[in-house]
């Protein structure tokens, strides 16, 4: 199992390396669109890095929608994020600047709410899953 | 019969700046020392390893930093090679005019919506094939190791295929010089691709200055770019015969290399009291079949047109500018062209050339000779006038006439 640390520093190296950008410069707060001048492409640039980096195939939904990853929680309506959901949100990214959005988050911001804690999110709950998958197939052995 | 320029258009084109980059040198005047001195710029290819080919030199660009010209930086990862010598090249141009970043803010200068279309600054340049990124299809066919694509076309594209880097298409459109240079400079004018390989940058010249003649545009960023020295470049001139030589010839030699030149109305060039360092006097191109019994005919055609519209006879030139050095077939074919459209032997016309020292440049060669003729001129020290010729691998030609006061 890979450890939370060095998955970060692995996260923000491609991140740095897609948006030239230099590693220290990214902060775990950091909207990719707001604060690091991400672009469409650039999210297929990320993806495919990380996708090499890792040695994975993931796809756009499963690897940006994480943001909003909650298991039970029903965190989007149609107006956007519904108040419990930024509630959640704003416990889970306290370092992210929620005053960029004095009128509430509409469907349409949601990609700005993307960090690199988005991704390493994705991964940790996609390693820990192949993790349990692993034991419970040794178990059953 | 066309009528002379002058007489077909009140709108005269100047160039009043030149960027350059080639195996001699990474700007405009140290090509130009180079060649005075008689440097060649050709060596071992260390771009990639050529040794499995019969040719295992090239021109190759050294030393080159795109940081230096790239003001978003972050797009150089879609920019491939001759994509960033371009944009080197466009913006050394536009300083050597005074209209650089740095001389002025580009904003205010060339932003559409403070002035009007015409008065925007264009984009026209000749480039060739792209390397394909096929390191990066290499590695998503690693990813089949059965080889089962060989054989399963669609299995190939849904498997294999959609391993390569979803950035590909960008980073290999053919149209990604032009574009590149548009973005980093802030050019909104008319912004266009040629890609008739060995004429693509004359061709891209003499279209751009009609653009201007046309008042189209006032300033057009034109020339070529090129950056063949990969496998598949290497590959398909050695099974097309181009390495195999002939006795008298150097080997073909692939050069890379771009050359852009800042094309500008003459009227607003002297009104702002822009350096001019030439005028363009007349373009044309030709093509005629491959199989015609004179394979030059295309370039005298191309000759006698651009004589006739700059109103110049043959015996007036101070330098023609050849094409072709490497390949005997278009050497003859081009002493032929000179010798029926000049009405002179070859041996006693002014001719000079560059690419033995700066090897063929393909896509840029046009524009690189052109920039290196346009110092030649001036260095004559005296009104000068002259003709760059390019021919085509097929015979397709173009020529270009320019005059320096």
């Amino acid at each position: 199992m890979m450890d939370a640390e060095n998955l970060q520093q692995r996260v923000v190296s491609v991140v740095a390396a897609a948006l030239d950008r230099n590693p220290s410069e990214i902060q775990p707060g950091h909207s990719l669109i707001d604060d690091l001048g991400a672009e469409s492409i650039d999210f297929l640039d990320i993806r495919f890095r990380i996708e090499t980096e890792f040695k994975i195939k993931v796809t756009d939904e499963e690897l940006w929608e994480g943001t909003l990853y909650a298991e039970g929680t029903e965190l989007i309506s149609e107006q956007g994020i519904t108040a419990e959901g930024m509630e959640l949100l704003k416990r889970r990214m306290n370092d992210f600047r929620w005053e960029r959005f004095p009128n509430g988050i509409s469907k349409g911001d949601l990609p700005r709410l993307i960090t690199t804690r988005t991704i390493v999110d994705y991964l940790k709950r996609r390693f820990e899953k192949e993790t349990v998958a692993k034991k419970c197939s040794a178990e059953e052995l | 019969m066309r009528p002379a320029k002058n007489e077909m258009s009140s709108r005269r084109v100047a160039v009043t700046g030149i960027g350059l980059l080639t195996a001699l040198g990474n700007d405009l005047n140290s090509c130009w020392e180079a060649i005075r001195q008689g440097r060649s710029g050709i060596s071992r290819t260390k771009l990639f390893d050529a040794s499995g080919f019969r040719q295992r030199s090239a021109a190759e660009v050294k030393n080159f930093e795109p940081r230096n010209y790239f003001r978003f930086t972050k797009l150089i990862k879609i920019a491939d090679r001759k994509t960033r010598l371009a944009v080197a090249a466009a913006t050394m141009a536009l300083d050597d005019a005074g209209l650089g970043i740095n001389n002025q803010p580009l904003d205010r200068t060339f932003r559409a919506e403070s002035s009007t279309h015409s008065e925007s600054l264009g984009v026209l340049m000749g480039t060739g094939a792209s390397d394909l990124d096929v390191k990066d299809m290499a590695r998503a066919i690693g990813e089949d190791p059965e080889l089962r694509s060989a054989f399963d076309v669609s299995f190939f594209a849904s498997k294999v295929l959609s391993g390569i880097n979803p950035l590909w298409l960008l980073i290999n459109l053919p149209n990604m010089v032009s574009t590149h240079i548009a973005i980093q400079i802030g050019a909104h004018g008319p912004n266009s691709t040629i890609m008739t390989d060995w004429i693509a940058a004359a061709q891209a010249v003499g279209e751009a200055a009609a653009l201007i003649e046309a008042g189209e545009a006032d300033l057009m960023l034109a020339g070529g770019a090129d950056s063949s020295v990969y496998a598949l470049a290497f590959a398909s001139c050695q099974q097309a015969g181009l390495f195999d030589g002939s006795a008298d010839l150097p080997p073909f030699t692939i050069g890379e290399g771009a050359a852009v030149l800042l094309l500008e109305e003459r009227d607003r060039a002297l009104e702002r009291g822009g350096r001019i360092y030439a005028e363009l006097n007349g373009y044309s191109c030709a093509s005629f079949p491959v199989n015609s019994p004179e394979p030059g005919s295309a370039l005298e055609a191309a000759l006698e047109d651009v004589l006739q519209q700059a109103g110049w006879h043959a015996a007036n030139l101070d330098a023609i500018c050849c094409a072709s050095v490497f390949s005997e077939r278009h050497r003859n074919a081009e002493r032929a062209a000179l010798e029926k459209a000049f009405h002179s032997r070859a041996g006693t016309l002014p001719l000079v050339e560059y690419k033995s020292a700066v090897g063929h440049t393909l896509a840029a060669s046009g524009a690189v000779d052109l920039a290196l003729l346009l110092k030649h001129l001036h260095a004559i020290g005296k009104p000068a006038r002259a003709v760059c010729n390019s021919l085509g691998y097929l015979g397709q030609a173009a020529a270009v006439a320019v005059s320096v006061n």
